[in-house]
């Protein structure tokens, strides 16, 4: 193993493989149990491609929506001052630690049908949410956009504002240096964001099981199929299962490792 | 570094005493979803007779399976279908007891307070915002089975994974009908029977995991006695037939 | 006519700060004092990038900042430039986009903008450079880079917060020859006393978060009316012709330069590289004049010792080396000072009489 100055301790590199493997044996268990001879079939059936897709394109408009809206609220966050910041902030981090089911059913009364803002869609404008694509990407970035939020916080924090003064200075007005100047030097932590938000929104299961329900049509993503392949096809739970270690792993892999750990 | 040495003592034995603590006598059962109230109710008037602890799991009945397949910890298991009964028993972990119908339970329509899609029978279902059971678990599998017999389609807008998350999403009012146990009626929600229905019954089988406590035979004996029967049927469940 | 008027206070967490000054029709204007005096509050006050709680501050005849009629104009509406200590160049864009910035901003196209920006990187010399990015400059290639960019807005006012500092000396030179041939107004944060005599004419000094005097160069120069003004200006000022290496002061005494010039300048040297003998000196210090002692000041341990003859100037000893020279008021000595310690300044300011 090669180390940079000086030598590992011992100890410490115990440890760190013991949080390694705690992190890496159930992959192995599942590898080891995939039936790898009907993978191909499983994985290419009709509704195991559909999931494919569906979770796709959800995860796909989660992290874009996280983008357009978590860019401000990140960069608000950490260089606004304004009274009830800390509340802000706690209640845009609240859905990482709240259970999802429980962000799921918030969704729904405020969302659904009978919901206090769901009810006004849906006679207003005849718009249902809930068991609908939209629910479904609605529920994913509700888990989703506080990773976002917190990768470009943490380095809008650390941006120098000197630039942004730079530009106001040379004549830009303040939206100008914020696409110019602003934007571009998040560039890294938005991509991480992205990576980050994309890969937390494929792995929803909790909240758009309960607000978004399990329509084959329209909401059974990877997770949906998996939870029910779990309870009649063990076979096909792993395969499913399989699927989405390769799919995010390789997403994180051509995103960059080091997009995610800041230089 | 004293700090850090004794959070993971504490850790480690914490970990020591949760892995080993298969908690005595106290009675593990696992129910199907719809029998929570009533199991909740026969634990309770079990515990107080005999002063024996029970502790009692809920879940879809095919949730129980793959637990029981899993080798989750159990000295009852209670199944709201006997289809769901023999993936269990194909497990190998019921071979020294045969299993005993306790219960019969039939379905039934509900719909939001007020009847919004006004909805009269089973054929009105059609092309409305329908919550229904997944197929793997009991409701569902029966649900299957009604439909189809009377040439009805219903594309429920959502496959719930068992009969109260059904109920849940009746009672807020985000579908217009589900299908559900008699027994799962509650005042939040309006009733409207499916006549074909009580001819498919489904059968609620219970047994004794190999290698139980040996009160489990005591509590089987419990759901069996007048005493149980009669909070079962009170709660809306058929007797054995 | 780019005059500031500034009377006003202001608040930074718990720090306070009192402002008040005004310059007039100077053009070449320098913000000194010791650290943490509030130099650069005082240059991102001007700037918009801080507001007055109270009072006003007035550019030229229009009203940029007066709490009390809720006036604030924002910095990129403000026909200025701060330079940052550093440059602020965008780490993101070429040397040749950072240029074109201010163009951008002002609604040019992108070709318009990158033509104007190559041309101005050909005034400053920088053509070669119009490719790379901030990370591959040197200092000095940034500093100008970061100067070339602030005039292609074309500002009224300049404010430079201590451009030269951590330059090498040539780059130093480079700059000061760009900013000499300025038109602009100028407001500079220096800790270079050379720096301030090369490039101001008019003197805002700050200590302890307040302007603690203002005014023409001269005048400070010759008034100081504090312990770190005096230390800060304790220079000595001979203007004469320079031919070479070869210095004749206006009545006639030679001294040796350090490097080649030519024409009417001015030599600077601190009071304290002024050496005091009894007899003629030899050796290194080539630069040598005979005076007779006209004022004496002692400060703690150093005396501060006026020195008549063709020309006035100062120096300062330690009381050990003034006991040691036996010297009282009317003596005649003889002074030297290294050829080293001169600095040459293009002849605009007035010398000490």
């Amino acid at each position: 193993m090669k180390t940079k100055h000086r030598p590992t301790p011992f100890s410490l590199l115990a440890t760190a493989a013991l949080g390694f493997a705690l992190l890496a044996i159930p992959f192995v268990g599942l590898a080891q149990r995939t039936p790898w001879s009907s993978f191909v079939q499983i994985a290419t059936e009709e509704t195991v491609i559909r999931s494919i897709s569906l979770s796709m394109i959800i995860a796909t408009s989660s992290a874009c929506i996280c983008l357009i809206l978590g860019i401000p609220l990140g960069w608000i966050l950490a260089k606004v001052e304004f009274r009830g910041l800390k509340i802000v902030r706690a209640v845009v981090l609240l859905p990482m630690v709240l259970p999802p089911v429980a962000g799921g059913t918030a969704l729904l009364f405020a969302l659904g049908r009978k919901g206090f803002i769901g009810e006004k869609l849906n006679s207003w404008f005849g718009i249902t949410l809930p068991f609908t694509t939209a629910g479904a990407i609605i529920a994913a970035t509700f888990v989703a956009l506080p990773f976002f939020v917190l990768s470009i916080e943490s380095s809008a924090t650390e941006l120098d504002s000197k630039l942004e003064e730079a530009s106001l200075n040379l004549g830009a007005s303040p939206i100008r240096t914020f696409f110019t100047v602003t934007l571009p030097m998040l560039r890294s932590s938005i991509l991480a964001g992205i990576a980050l938000s994309w890969a937390r929104a494929l792995g929803e299961f909790g909240a758009t099981i309960t607000f978004a329900g399990d329509n084959p049509e329209q909401t059974r993503t990877l997770p949906l199929q998996l939870f029910v392949a779990l309870e009649t096809n063990p076979e096909r739970a792993m395969v499913i299962g399989m699927l989405m270690v390769v799919i995010s792993l390789s997403v994180l892999v051509t995103l960059r490792g080091n997009w995610l750990v800041r230089r | 570094m004293k700090l850090f040495a004794s959070i993971c003592l504490g850790v480690a034995g914490l970990f020591f005493n949760l892995s080993c603590s298969t908690s005595g006598d106290s009675l593990r059962v696992l129910a199907a979803a719809s029998l929570t109230e009533a199991f909740e109710e026969i634990a309770d008037e079990f515990e107080s007779r005999t002063g024996n602890k029970v502790t009692l799991s809920f879940a879809g009945s095919s949730s129980l399976a793959v637990q029981i397949e899993d080798g989750a910890p159990a000295d009852v298991i209670a199944l709201a279908d006997e289809e769901t009964f023999e993936r269990v028993k194909q497990s190998g972990r019921l071979t020294q007891h045969d299993e005993t119908i306790f219960a019969t339970n039939y379905l039934t329509i509900i719909t939001p307070i007020g009847n919004p899609a006004s909805i009269k029978e089973i054929s009105d279902l059609e092309g409305k915002k329908v919550a229904l059971c997944q197929e793997q678990v009991p409701c569902g599998r029966l649900t299957k089975e009604i439909v189809t017999s009377l040439l009805i389609e219903i594309q429920p807008a959502t496959w719930e994974p068992n009969v109260r998350s059904v109920r849940t999403k009746v009672e807020l009012g985000e579908v217009d009908a589900g299908i559900v146990y008699v027994t799962d009626v509650t005042n939040q929600v309006v009733a409207i029977p499916i006549i074909e229905s009580e001819q498919t019954k489904t059968r609620y089988p219970i047994a004794i995991v190999d290698d139980a406590e040996p009160h489990a035979e005591d509590f089987l004996d419990f759901i069996l006695s007048s005493t149980g029967q009669g909070i079962l049927n009170r709660l809306g469940f058929g007797e054995p037939e | 006519m780019t005059g500031i008027h500034l009377s006003g206070k202001t608040k930074l967490g718990a720090e306070e700060f009192e402002f008040s000054f005004e310059t007039g029709t100077h053009k070449r204007i320098a913000i000194i004092g010791p650290n943490g005096s509030g130099k650069t509050t005082l240059l991102r006050l001007i700037a918009g990038h801080e507001c007055l709680t109270s009072g006003s501050l007035q550019i030229g005849k229009a009203i940029y900042d007066e709490p009390v009629s809720e006036c604030f104009v924002p910095p990129h509406l403000r026909d200025l430039v701060l330079q940052h200590q550093g440059g602020s160049v965008f780490p993101h864009l070429t040397v040749e986009d950072n240029v074109a910035f201010p163009y951008r901003a002002k609604g040019y196209s992108k070709r318009n903008a990158r033509s104007l920006a190559r041309e101005t990187l050909e005034d400053f010399g920088l053509s070669k450079l119009k490719h790379k990015y901030p990370e591959q400059l040197s200092g000095g290639q940034t500093a100008r880079v970061s100067l070339a960019r602030s005039l292609t807005r074309r500002p009224k006012l300049l404010l430079l917060d201590e451009p030269t500092s951590a330059l090498d000396v040539e780059s130093v030179n480079q700059i000061h020859q760009i900013l000499e041939r300025l038109d602009t107004t100028l407001f500079v944060v220096s800790h270079d006393p050379v720096e301030v005599l090369k490039l101001s004419d008019y003197i805002i000094a700050l200590e302890r978060n307040e302007v603690i005097q203002f005014g023409v160069l001269e005048s400070i120069i010759h008034q100081p009316t504090s312990p770190w003004l005096t230390k800060f200006f304790d220079l000595n000022l001979i203007s004469g012709v320079a031919t070479g290496l070869e210095f004749k002061s206006d009545c006639g005494e030679l001294l040796q330069l350090p490097q080649h010039h030519s024409g009417n300048v001015q030599i600077s040297f601190p009071s304290s590289a002024v050496s005091l003998h009894l007899s003629p000196p030899t050796g290194s210090p080539r630069n040598r004049w005979k005076s007779t002692i006209t004022g004496l000041d002692r400060k703690d341990n150093l005396i501060r010792i006026k020195l008549s003859g063709s020309f006035d100037c100062y120096a300062t000893i330690t009381l050990a080396s003034f006991q040691e020279l036996e010297i009282a008021l009317g003596n005649t000595i003889w002074a030297s000072v290294k050829a080293t310690e001169l600095n040459v300044l293009p002849n605009t300011i007035p010398a000490k009489t």
